[in-house]
């Protein structure tokens, strides 16, 4: 949650009004995962939503910027500027089940674990990311890694509530 | 350009962690074989607190020499300035991008007077320093905005003091056929070796010509036919180990052929060829001594001849890995031969120690595909044939439910332990 200073309307127009705002946290790290001390601290951030700065400020000691939630809820896309990136944030449609493939890539992904690259050099005619292809297979495996699972590239019952249990949600 | 990066509502997903983003990543430099000036780095999961403060991969370097690591910008912009530091120059040092100098996005071309090399984009070039007996470990950090600015990324390095093993190279002439590998063949062999085993800081030097040995009374001219399911047990591939070995030094035995009489694939009489190299080290000797009618079983590698010297040199390195006492990269029991329990997942197949050193063409769907649903070519590069080659040196991390995962440690041990010279 962030607080936003609102200039009040009525009678005494030199005092502040003050609302609470859900935020979604995002955290900036080294490395995947939900280890401690993994945070990207002390970097500057700035909000933008239509063209207009909303909230700005430095990383917290987590790595972490609370995006405003209701910023995420126009029509555009809000911007946040971190890393001299823009980033165009939007809202996801929602989790899907863990033991689908958009559910557990999406898990993945939250968790830090899903690239946006092939860290591996993948030569010849692979599978892509709509099935457990080489990037999905990796995220998977440095996962198990990380959590002390059977390391399998595969997502099984253990895998799949370990996934579950760490991002949270339904 | 700007990322997309879709965020989960909290309120219609509520008990949910805060979203993780890794801008930067790190990545082997280079497509293809093995490469001396671009390792393949060890990514086994991140967090290491077993070896060194690493958060992020691992990389081998030797003292003297440069390589190069891939920077990759995973969630960030391309113009994004990015610096790199070492916590110890004294270990391994930089040597490109300069210090205060950002990491280039494009390749810099070499000065028209030869005085600077090209450097790749966003690579940086690193040089071992460490002149210490034993292996020394340092993080190499990658900076946002400044030399000092925040820390985005993290890169362990093991700079390893420089061993060298030497190698007597035997040609084998059994019944009157001896191989076609020459001592020149051999010693291009051994230079792409040396570039496999570089992440543990291990050269092999070939000592002087082809010792020619000749053994008779084999069941077929040319070839060593393997007769028992245990090959420290099989006669006449343990004669040939036998014959006059260099007690100070690696022997690798060159031949015409293996025949293999238990695996009757190709024929009632069994299959040639179907092996490409056998070894053994001290330990698997010493558990099969000498017995009657039996000469014990030897030390060294044993190989036979290949027209494609990727595919005798990968062989090679891989039966030198047996030697020093690594075993199969299997399901966490080490294996061997088991064919049902070779796995084939993206690091199984990144690793030399795979039990094939080709991608087996066969139907992924049967069960013995354990952890994947393909096989993912790791681009290490193919045979002249085309086939898919599997398997670099690239584990240096020592990680809990991977079988021998800091493979680089137990060879640099076995050399100490001297476990690939003859009792």
């Amino acid at each position: 949650m962030i607080d936003v200073e609102v200039a009040r309307t009525m009678a005494d127009l030199m005092g502040l009004n003050v609302l609470t705002l859900a935020t979604i946290p995002l955290r900036f790290q080294i490395a995947p995962g939900t280890a401690a001390s993994l945070g990207i601290a002390n970097v500057d951030f700035a909000i933008s939503f239509d063209g207009s700065e909303i909230a700005s400020g430095q990383t917290t000691a987590d790595g972490e910027v609370s995006i405003p939630l209701l910023a995420l809820m126009g029509g555009s896309p809000a911007v946040l500027r971190i890393f001299d990136t823009d980033f165009n944030l939007t809202l996801h449609p929602g989790l899907q089940a863990v033991s689908g493939l958009d559910g557990r890539q999406r898990r993945l992904e939250h968790l830090g674990y899903m690239t946006g690259y092939q860290l591996v050099v993948i030569g010849g005619d692979q599978p892509d990311d709509n099935t457990d292809g080489p990037r999905t297979q990796q995220a998977i495996m440095n996962f198990q890694m990380d959590e002390s699972l059977t390391i399998d590239g595969d997502i099984g019952n253990q895998t799949s509530g370990k996934i579950k249990s760490k991002v949270g949600g339904v | 350009m700007a990322i997309d990066l879709q965020l989960l509502n909290p309120i219609l997903t509520p008990g949910l962690v805060p979203q993780r983003v890794v801008p930067v990543r790190f990545a082997r430099s280079a497509t293809g074989f093995s490469d001396v000036e671009a390792p393949d780095i060890d990514d086994h999961g991140f967090i290491v607190t077993a070896h060194g403060p690493a958060r992020g991969p691992v990389v081998g370097v030797i003292k003297d020499k440069t390589i190069r690591v891939q920077v990759i910008r995973d969630r960030i912009d391309e113009a994004t300035q990015l610096f790199v530091s070492t916590d110890d120059a004294s270990i391994a040092d930089i040597i490109f991008p300069e210090a205060g100098t950002a990491l280039s996005p494009n390749d810099t071309p070499a000065a028209s007077d030869g005085s600077t090399p090209e450097r790749k984009a966003d690579c940086i070039y690193l040089k071992g320093t460490s002149s210490a007996s034993s292996t020394a470990e340092v993080l190499i950090k990658v900076h946002f905005g400044a030399a000092g600015g925040p820390v985005v990324a993290e890169l362990g390095v093991r700079a390893y003091p420089h061993l060298t093993i030497r190698v007597k190279a035997h040609s084998v002439s059994i019944n009157g056929t001896g191989p076609t590998t020459t001592i020149g063949t051999v010693r291009q062999i051994f230079r792409k070796v040396s570039d496999v085993y570089a992440q543990a800081g291990i050269t092999f030097s070939v000592v002087g010509g082809m010792q020619a040995e000749t053994v008779t009374g084999f069941a077929r001219a040319g070839m060593v036919s393997l007769s028992a399911t245990a090959d420290s047990q099989n006669v006449e591939l343990q004669t040939v180990l036998n014959q006059n070995p260099d007690h100070n030094m690696l022997n690798a035995y060159y031949f015409g052929h293996y025949f293999d009489t238990v695996d009757t694939s190709g024929g009632a009489a069994g299959t040639p060829d179907m092996v490409l190299g056998i070894a053994f080290s001290r330990r698997q000797a010493t558990a099969n001594p000498a017995t009657v009618g039996f000469p014990g079983c030897g030390v060294g590698i044993t190989m036979r001849d290949s027209a494609d010297i990727n595919e005798a040199a990968h062989t090679a390195a891989h039966e030198i890995g047996h030697a020093m006492t690594l075993e199969h990269y299997n399901n966490g029991n080490g294996q061997s031969g088991v064919v049902g329990d070779v796995r084939q997942d993206i690091w199984a197949h990144r690793d030399l120690m795979h039990n094939f050193v080709n991608l087996v063409n066969s139907d992924p769907a049967v069960a013995r595909y354990k952890s994947s649903n393909a096989r993912i070519d790791v681009g290490y590069g193919n045979y002249a044939d085309g086939r898919t080659m599997t398997g670099q040196l690239l584990m240096n991390k020592l990680r809990a439910g991977i079988f021998q995962s800091d493979q680089v440690n137990l060879v640099r041990r076995a050399f100490l332990n001297n476990a690939y010279k003859p009792l």
